[in-house]
């Protein structure tokens, strides 16, 4: 991780400030709220889970965040 | 930052490993709660596979996994073999990335807006590349007819 100057503390807090903008285009929805439980996909040993989902949304705008979530 | 409640938007957010904290998948699962829309699905991905994937199509430095890159895909595009390249991506990988895709969330919420109109586009015919308006888009122009 040599490329990545900022320190961890930083990183964290930005990160999580900057994803929050982003899915808060999701959060801020009322209509698009899901209830307590929130599935968590595990990919084992391929990413076919998230290729079937890309697909199966061909005609919407998609967004994929890969993020670190320590 | 106002919300998009576009229904012609998803959103995959996939958690890997990649600072050595340990525990990711607690910590994945516990992030999890801080995301609920019936948009949004999320992935644990243990062995980093989509950082690495991604790590060449994005041209970043060799070793360095994507993390912290947020992808934008248009409507079109299909996953066909590899993982496809995005249509607009930014980062927050520090001099790692391009300077001029460091993350910018009002720029990145544009470049959303502005491919969103195109998403009332509906497939015709199963995987067929031919695209048909559906009943609710209409085309710029027809609002300048008199």
């Amino acid at each position: 991780m040599s490329g990545v100057l900022k320190p961890n503390w930083l990183r964290r807090w930005t990160g999580l400030y900057l994803a929050a903008l982003v899915v808060l285009c999701f959060a801020c929805s009322s209509s698009h709220r899901q209830g307590a439980g929130v599935p968590l996909t595990e990919l084992k040993g391929n990413l076919d889970p998230l290729r079937t989902a890309f697909n199966q949304d061909v005609g919407k705008v998609r967004l994929m965040l890969l993020l670190d979530p320590t | 930052m106002e919300g998009i409640s576009d229904p012609n938007l998803r959103a995959y957010i996939v958690w890997l490993p990649v600072l050595p904290s340990g525990a990711h998948e607690p910590a994945a699962r516990r992030e999890t709660k801080r995301i609920r829309d019936n948009r949004a699905v999320q992935f644990f991905d243990a062995e980093a596979r989509a950082g690495k994937a991604y790590s060449s199509i994005l041209h970043l430095p060799s070793g360095l996994p994507a993390w912290d890159v947020y992808l934008v895909f248009g409507p079109e595009v299909h996953w066909e073999g590899s993982p496809p390249a995005p249509t607009y991506w930014m980062h927050q990988l520090g001099r790692a990335g391009p300077p001029e895709l460091r993350l910018d969330g009002e720029r990145l919420e544009r470049v959303v807006r502005s491919l969103l109109p195109k998403a009332s586009w509906s497939l015709a015919g199963g995987r067929s590349r031919q695209w048909v308006p559906n009943r609710s888009w209409r085309r710029p122009s027809e609002d300048l007819r008199l």
